[in-house]
């Protein structure tokens, strides 16, 4: 594992769900920017589990732009699993519901689409962290984003777990700024409305010094 | 010690394993540990049952117009 600025080279061996993503994201960064968050970030560095879905942000599209990628995925022999014929899908998109795709007659694993509906999944999808593995290049969301949204949104032990996985794999390598960022961006949009913040969350490895006293209180 | 000392307990162990299995990682070049993790992720989605999209769907609590 290679850490670079913004960058991390990934000399792994490809499991079957890599394989699966290194190949939908070849057709899908042709028509549209994405970004892969949630799960797949944390196995991508190693985290001993499995996942059936892929989540991923991508810019708003056209209907014309999604009828071309639609068409493209369609003939590399994919399928969607919320509806099949075009205006049915791309009405999903429309309503901001994600959209699942699967190698024809699978559904596992499966890619889920969601359009960046709010600022801050924008900004995700605008700063990503790019991953190089095998030949390929893949768009991971900062790690602080995914650090913040597992612990303070999302909280089951496993994403409590995934979290702790990520923070001493990039031990000496979060941005406070970053984190900081994050977290007002959840707070104006309303997650933390019950006072969750980073007071709760243990992060060792980030050296700011407000932090530092919050921990020593 | 109630079920919910019992959790918290099992919970803080798993995550001190998780925190020793990171560090294994980074000592390791990652041809090994991603040898190893293959042998899980892809034995699971070899003995996943595919089921059809719309129990998957409606297990998912998504739209399905299939």
């Amino acid at each position: 594992m290679e850490f670079r600025e913004g960058r991390v080279i990934l000399k792994r061996e490809l499991s079957a769900l890599d394989k699966f993503i290194v190949n939908a994201i070849a057709i899908l960064k042709q028509h549209v920017r994405y970004v892969i968050v949630s799960d797949y970030v944390a196995i991508l560095f190693g985290r001993p589990r499995g996942t059936e879905d892929i989540d991923i942000l991508i810019d708003s599209m056209t209907k014309a732009q999604f009828a071309v990628f639609y068409e493209a995925m369609k003939n590399a022999g994919y399928w969607c699993l919320n509806a099949e014929s075009l205006d049915a899908v791309y009405r999903y998109l429309e309503d901001k519901s994600p959209i699942r795709l699967a190698l024809k007659n699978k559904v596992f694993p499966n890619i889920e689409l969601q359009v960046s509906d709010t600022k801050l999944k924008r900004h995700v999808l605008a700063n990503p962290l790019i991953v190089e593995i095998a030949d390929a290049e893949l768009n991971i969301s900062a790690i602080e984003y995914q650090l913040l949204y597992k612990r303070l949104i999302l909280g089951t032990h496993v994403d409590l777990e995934d979290a702790r996985f990520l923070e001493e794999i990039f031990k000496g390598r979060l941005d406070q700024k970053k984190l900081d960022l994050f977290e007002s961006m959840l707070k104006e949009e309303g997650y933390l409305k019950d006072g969750r913040s980073l007071d709760f969350v243990s992060l060792e490895d980030v050296v700011d010094k407000k932090m530092k006293k919050r921990k020593a209180k | 010690m109630g079920k919910k000392d019992d959790d918290r307990r099992l919970h803080e162990e798993r995550l001190q394993f998780v925190e020793l299995y990171a560090r294994w990682i980074l000592s390791q070049p990652d041809q090994v540990w991603s040898r190893e993790q293959n042998v899980i992720i892809d034995s699971m989605l070899e003995s996943a049952v595919q089921l059809d999209p719309r129990t998957y769907m409606k297990i998912k609590n998504e739209k399905c117009d299939r």
